[in-house]
């Protein structure tokens, strides 16, 4: 900066200070636009003092308005969202056992599973076991009348009702066996359900 | 004359004084101490106090949002005062903070004004149309041997909008350039090479309406 832009600055620096003692008409310029306020440009007094009266200082502080819903606190925070956690995960832990549950009996080749391991055949004078084999006792023997007064443990309640007359001796009533592969080996129930000859 | 020259050293034309002298000069301290008192005490509910902050920083504000704004002036300034009786109690500073907190209400509430004018699908005097109806007066070429106050504050809202504004809120209300640059949100120096350059403009407009 050269000494003549310094002193340009500090002219320019009193004029706008007012501190400038010259009467040039840059000076005189600043000074009228400076000058006392005219009495139309305090006009708004009255009306400013009134607003000092009922909104100033002195007035009284406005209560807060009712608590908000959401908790704004940081413990409220913690509590809020530790319960949103705890219903989501029951809701993730039930979701995820019923749908354990129903998908076992939901589709058709797996609810063919279960009534076969679970469900007892009603051959006269047979006895399925757990392994799905049927054994023949003969009429008459003790291990005919220990499984005749015997239930039989199963849990489908389709096993209740005695098979109807006609229907094939299958191992389970309603049971065709594998729909698709009548060579699967579970099939082979069928066969072995067959009275000797 | 040793003043002329001075302002001829800066770039500024040495024009003849045209304007009538003012009664009372510009002193700045005593007047500063005894409005912080007054400050002090509007802020305790005293409404005498109230009142001699208002009656001296009143008219300074409404020729800044005249500049500004133009005829909404009044408007502006009125709910500006609002504001300002409304957070004296939360206001903490000097005379001169407040004064830069006073002008950085009353440029929000122009520049809202400004807004909600270019909204309004009538056209309003907002500050560019202001710019076009100084452009047209013949201020800087008149004859008149004083000029007024608005004549004066008109000369200034001629500027460019950051020169009239370093202008008036240094030489009208009395900032600093740092508490200038504050209410502008610029740096003190752009605010300082602002209203140097809007100082420059008029004095080489009085030189042209003295030729």
């Amino acid at each position: 900066m050269t000494r003549r832009q310094r002193k340009s600055g500090a002219v320019a620096e009193t004029l706008l200070d007012g501190t400038a003692h010259d009467a040039t008409a840059l000076a005189s310029l600043l000074a009228a636009a400076r000058t006392a306020g005219q009495p139309q440009e305090v006009a708004g007094l009255d009306a400013a003092l009134a607003a000092f009266t009922t909104s100033g200082p002195l007035a009284p502080v406005p209560h807060p308005t009712a608590a908000p819903a959401t908790p704004r606190t940081v413990a409220g925070r913690s509590v809020f969202i530790r319960a949103g956690i705890l219903a989501g995960g029951g809701l993730l832990i039930g979701g995820a056992a019923y749908a354990a549950v129903g998908t076992t009996s939901s589709h058709p080749d797996e609810r063919h599973k279960h009534q076969v391991v679970e469900q007892p055949s009603a051959p006269a004078g047979g006895e399925l076991t757990t392994g799905a084999t049927l054994v023949h006792h003969p009429a008459g023997s003790p291990a005919a009348k220990s499984t005749a007064t015997k239930p039989p443990k199963t849990t489908s309640p389709k096993a209740h009702q005695p098979a109807p007359r006609g229907a094939p001796t299958s191992g389970v009533s309603g049971d065709r066996g594998h729909p698709k592969h009548p060579e699967h080996p579970k099939n082979s129930i069928r066969g072995d359900n067959k009275p000797p000859d | 004359m040793a003043a002329d020259a001075a302002v001829g050293s800066i770039g500024l034309p040495a024009g003849r004084a045209r304007f009538a002298a003012p009664a009372t000069r510009y002193v700045a301290v005593p007047e500063d101490h005894r409005l912080l008192a007054s400050l002090h005490a509007a802020r305790s509910g005293d409404r005498l106090g109230f009142e001699a902050i208002y009656r001296s920083l009143a008219p300074k504000l409404l020729r800044y949002a005249r500049v500004l704004v133009g005829q909404d002036a009044e408007d502006v300034a009125a709910e500006a005062w609002l504001q300002i009786v409304r957070d004296l109690r939360s206001f903490e500073g000097d005379w001169d903070a407040f004064r830069g907190w006073a002008a950085r209400i009353v440029r929000n509430r122009a520049l809202d004004q400004l807004r909600a004018v270019a909204r309004r699908p009538v056209a309003s005097a907002g500050a560019e149309l202001l710019e076009d109806v100084i452009a047209r007066d013949d201020t800087a070429s008149a004859a008149a041997e004083s000029i007024s106050t608005v004549a004066a504050l008109n000369l200034i809202a001629s500027l460019p909008q950051d020169q009239a504004e370093a202008v008036l809120l240094r030489a009208v209300i009395g900032l600093d350039a740092k508490a200038a640059a504050e209410v502008l949100g610029k740096r003190a120096g752009a605010v300082r090479v602002a209203a140097h350059r809007g100082l420059k403009t008029l004095a080489q407009r009085l030189e042209q309406r003295s030729v």
